[in-house]
């Protein structure tokens, strides 16, 4: 996990340098508002990779089994 | 001819929708062709092609007086600005979803054929960072690696083919008789699913030029698409009969492994899976372009590059979440991306475009 938030602060960085010499402030709010919903989904996720899975909730609710 | 050099042809688009659903198709078609089709399998391809004929129709229909626009501008023009983002909110999650399966596929392909004891991250990071680095480019350099790609990928797929038909058995694939119709309509449900992605590549149809030809190349594309399903159900079906072919996760992996070129060469899977590679790459990238184009619709942004790193890392992190194992991805694929890509890919487009026609906006 800490290997990917670091990728993300670096790729962030850049991105919102190119975004801000570009003077393009609505790409930026929207930038980054993605960019922390992203983050908040690795946090998420990282923090309990065993839990269950999106297909295993998602069968689970129109009844099915999800695998073996 | 072209009218900008950012652009690509209609002819490139369903380039790029043709590989961008081959990995599906080589992946699950003969899968879901023996298990429902049964020995009449093979056939579904003739039926699945009337789905999309008419999908080809529609689309020409949408973009007939609206050539420079995307399917997201449509969706507005008809629908108003708070029906078409809630619209395009669901083709945006759903496109995300495909994303995640797609990566993930590709790490399965990998894991479940040639190098079952690596961790999966060293592949979908390798793809992603290749896929990540193209499309910052645009969709034009995608569209003219696709176009020159195509050519190997179908080569490659013709040579394999030629070098199975000595392992064909003639009695895997008939008799097929009037009982075999019902069966058939269901594999065709089961695999129309996957030919409803051509709705999609028209996301960033403000970047694809002389769409009055869509019908053209579209029904071009509909006889390559028929015929290589057909070869893959042959060569599937053909080699190992239905009932064994339903119950494999890679039938096209497992029958390329069986062919033996003059008793000489054999295990040649490895260029089926190599040649895989291309056909994901394409497919990643395509549904990359496609996310960002919609998100750029939604926010009214003026540049959608910006947003290939968090739609990118989204991928990664997801392809790991969106199952535990191979066996929940395909019961995922197969009881809810199928009937999701039906609605998505075909009853979506139709419904705007009658719409459309009622409010006059198309």
């Amino acid at each position: 996990m800490v290997c990917l938030i670091l990728v993300i602060i670096a790729v962030s960085i850049r991105d919102i340098k190119n975004l801000v010499s570009g003077k393009k402030k609505k790409d930026l709010v929207v930038y980054v508002i993605i960019m922390l919903l992203v983050s908040a989904f690795a946090i998420y996720y990282y923090s309990n990779p065993e839990s269950g899975s999106f297909s295993e909730i998602l069968l689970s609710l129109i009844g099915k089994e999800g695998g073996l | 001819m072209l009218s900008s050099r950012e652009k690509i042809s209609t002819r490139q688009a369903i380039i790029l929708f043709i590989l961008f659903m081959f990995s599906s198709l080589l992946w699950l078609y003969p899968f879901t062709a023996a298990k429902f089709g049964k020995q009449a399998g093979w056939l579904t391809p003739v039926f699945a092609i009337f789905p999309y004929i008419g999908l080809v129709f529609v689309l020409q229909a949408l973009f007939k007086n609206n050539r420079e626009a995307n399917l997201s501008d449509i969706i507005f023009k008809t629908f108003g600005r708070v029906l078409g983002t809630v619209l395009l909110i669901l083709y945006l999650i759903w496109m995300l979803l495909t994303l995640g399966i797609y990566v993930r596929f590709f790490a399965e392909k990998f894991l479940s054929s040639l190098l079952p004891n690596t961790h999966m991250n060293f592949f979908t990071v390798t793809l992603l960072a290749t896929v990540f680095y193209a499309s910052q480019r645009g969709v034009v350099y995608i569209a003219r690696t696709a176009e020159f790609l195509f050519l190997v990928f179908s080569a490659i797929f013709f040579i394999i083919f030629i070098i199975t038909i000595p392992n064909f058995e003639v009695i895997n694939l008939f008799p097929v008789t009037h009982h075999d119709i019902l069966p058939l309509m269901k594999s065709t449900y089961s695999s129309i699913g996957i030919w409803g992605s051509l709705t999609f590549v028209f996301f960033f149809g403000d970047k694809i030029n002389d769409k009055e030809h869509i019908k053209r190349f579209g029904l071009q594309g509909a006889v390559y698409l028929v015929l290589a399903a057909l070869m893959i159900s042959i060569q599937t079906i053909g080699v190992y009969g239905y009932s064994v072919i339903e119950r494999l996760s890679l039938p096209y992996v497992f029958v390329v492994k069986g062919v033996s070129i003059l008793k000489t060469i054999e295990r040649i899977e490895s260029v089926t899976v190599a040649s895989w590679i291309i056909l994901d790459f394409i497919a990643i990238s395509v549904t990359l372009l496609i996310l960002t184009s919609i998100i750029k619709s939604i926010f009214a942004l003026t540049d959608e590059r910006s947003l290939l790193s968090p739609v990118t890392i989204f991928a990664f992190i997801f392809s790991q979440y969106i199952a535990r194992n191979r066996f929940e991805l395909e019961n995922f694929f197969s009881l809810i991306s199928i009937p999701a890509n039906i609605i998505f890919g075909f009853v979506f487009p139709l419904i705007i475009l009658v719409v459309g026609k009622i409010r006059g906006k198309i």
